[in-house]
């Protein structure tokens, strides 16, 4: 079942005058994860950005975005702001400077979670409490108490994260949420997601331009190519059997860096058992 | 053949009340690089890969160790050999002068070696040669910056960093803020352009995938000191506990197109 729906969805500038967007169709299914992979300026992060009507005003649109019956495009800015953050969440690309660096993380979740969900002082603390234990951290009070310079990037990425998690969203956009991060970081928020996915059945949508990453999270994917969706379907068949041939560059691409990195990793777990050659 | 063996540094950190404390960067640095090679230089962020290559460049003074390229000091090397090593840097953007054309960017280190009129017409040709080399129309060398997307003004500071015909080129984090899919490509030219010009790389990343992909072997640094030093085929035997860590957090990707079977499970 498809939970969001876009139509015939037009971006343009109209300081510039240049499409941005053009014609993008395409479907969110139920506790699934749509990825949406393109190089940078292919207009990914216009196109979810305007689900959630947050584009500055001189960037237009036009066409339909079908959510819970009704075209968002056409509501009024009230219905469009209980929407975003409580139904549709969306994790940012930079969670450094996401969060704001003069109050404590403890301070800015249960803020969040007092405007939202209209909840207490104390049960937002709570709640961010839990959040942050079923995102793994060791002493969640400890996280709860720190200003956010204090912990690491990753660290702030699963932070917000178990923001998204509190306020059970229909829908969780996550825009490039690991490029910022190494990889070790970059893993263990992969994995987050995964058990974020696992756990709650939240429809995720995913952007990113690390094929890798996308992998391991979508169901289904998307290829946008300077404002066009050039190519969708299953991960799966649109990996192993791309047809576009922008799709296939990109998956050329990006095996080529990964196939030296796995046979590099074969050749040395051959040599594994040969003691007296390892270093 | 560059050798650097006990390299220290430290920076004089600020706003200490009596005298001033050290901040100790690189605290035991060795190692090899032989000529031809390439050696990779992983680390996370503040663990002093890019100290290291401001010092061997000579932008940076060091405090103890000792450094010797092809046998001769490093102070002495550096005076003898101008243009003999080079830098590419990561953010490209900044690394050139938005208000010269691409000509008058790549042309002046050469123009800083040599200023006679002689020279200008082997500039000339040297600069014709190096543009077709990186696979960019003439045309380009008559645009500005902005006018070029970011893979191919990284390009274009690859072929500035070339023109002195350096034996030996530091790629800072050259390719960290390009799409995955331009990465590659750089990837690829500077390979072709390793084994054509005979050079010698000194790659400074924290992406395992593309170190992997470009070097012969690997240095692991963290915390101001190589905690382990592979050959990439080797990689899989890591024996540090965070080596082997961050060699296990890479998501590699699979996919059956082209013919190419990647089918065995890496997890």
């Amino acid at each position: 079942m498809s939970i969001l729906k876009v139509k015939n969805l037009n971006i343009v500038d109209i300081k510039t005058g240049r499409v941005i967007v053009k014609n993008a169709s395409f479907s969110v299914q139920e506790h699934a994860c749509l990825g949406i992979v393109g190089e940078s300026g292919s207009g990914k992060s216009i196109t979810v950005r305007e689900i959630l009507g947050v584009n500055p005003r001189w960037i237009q649109s036009a066409g339909e975005i079908i959510f819970e019956g009704r075209n968002l495009l056409d509501e009024n800015e009230k219905l469009r702001k209980s929407v975003r953050g409580k139904k549709i969440s969306m994790i940012l690309q930079d969670a450094m400077t996401a969060f704001n660096p003069i109050e404590k993380i403890g301070l800015q979740m249960r803020q969040t979670f007092m405007q939202l969900l209209k909840a207490s002082k104390k049960e937002a603390e709570q709640m961010s409490l839990a959040g942050l234990k079923k995102m793994n951290f060791a002493d969640p009070r400890k996280v709860y108490k720190s200003y956010p310079h204090e912990l690491s990037g990753g660290m702030l990425q699963r932070c917000m994260i178990a923001i998204a998690l509190v306020l059970q969203p229909s829908i969780i956009i996550a825009d490039e949420p690991t490029t910022a991060l190494d990889s070790i970081n970059q893993l263990e928020v992969v994995k987050q997601f995964q058990y974020l996915k696992e756990l709650s059945g939240t429809t995720l949508i995913l952007i990113s331009h690390d094929l890798g990453v996308v992998q391991r999270l979508a169901d289904n994917v998307i290829v946008m190519k300077d404002g066009e969706i050039v190519e969708d379907g299953a991960a799966a068949a649109v990996f192993n059997e791309p047809k576009h041939p922008y799709t296939q560059y990109l998956v050329e691409t990006r095996l080529q860096l990964s196939n030296s990195y796995t046979n590099s990793l074969q050749n040395g777990g051959e040599q594994e058992h040969d003691y007296s050659r390892a270093p | 053949m560059i050798t650097v063996e006990h390299l220290k540094k430290s920076y004089k950190t600020t706003g200490t009340m009596f005298g001033s404390a050290k901040q100790h960067v690189l605290t035991d640095v060795s190692f090899h690089l032989r000529h031809g090679e390439c050696l990779g230089i992983v680390g996370e962020s503040g663990s002093g890969k890019s100290t290291l290559s401001r010092i061997l460049l000579g932008l940076e003074r060091y405090d103890g160790g000792t450094i010797l390229i092809d046998g001769m000091p490093h102070n002495k090397w550096v005076k003898q050999n101008k243009g003999k090593m080079s830098v590419v840097f990561q953010d490209y953007r900044t690394s050139v002068n938005p208000n010269w054309t691409i000509e008058q960017i790549i042309s002046e280190p050469l123009n800083m070696l040599c200023q006679s009129e002689g020279g200008r017409k082997q500039h000339a040709a040297i600069i014709a040669e190096l543009m077709e080399r990186i696979q960019l129309p003439r045309g380009y060398l008559h645009k500005h910056p902005h006018e070029l997307s970011g893979g191919q003004l990284q390009r274009i500071c690859i072929a500035r960093a070339l023109t002195t015909r350096p034996r030996y080129l530091i790629l800072d984090e050259a390719i960290s803020s390009l799409d995955v899919s331009v990465q590659s490509q750089i990837l690829t030219l500077l390979k072709e352009l390793q084994a054509e010009y005979s050079l010698t790389y000194l790659f400074i990343a924290h992406d395992l995938q593309a170190v992997t992909y470009l070097c012969d072997h690997l240095a692991f640094l963290r915390g101001g000191v190589i905690i382990e030093e592979l050959d990439c085929n080797h990689i899989h035997s890591a024996q540090n506990e965070y080596v082997q860590q961050l060699v296990g957090s890479v998501l590699p990707f699979q996919s059956a197109f082209g013919g190419r079977s990647t089918e065995r499970e890496l997890t």
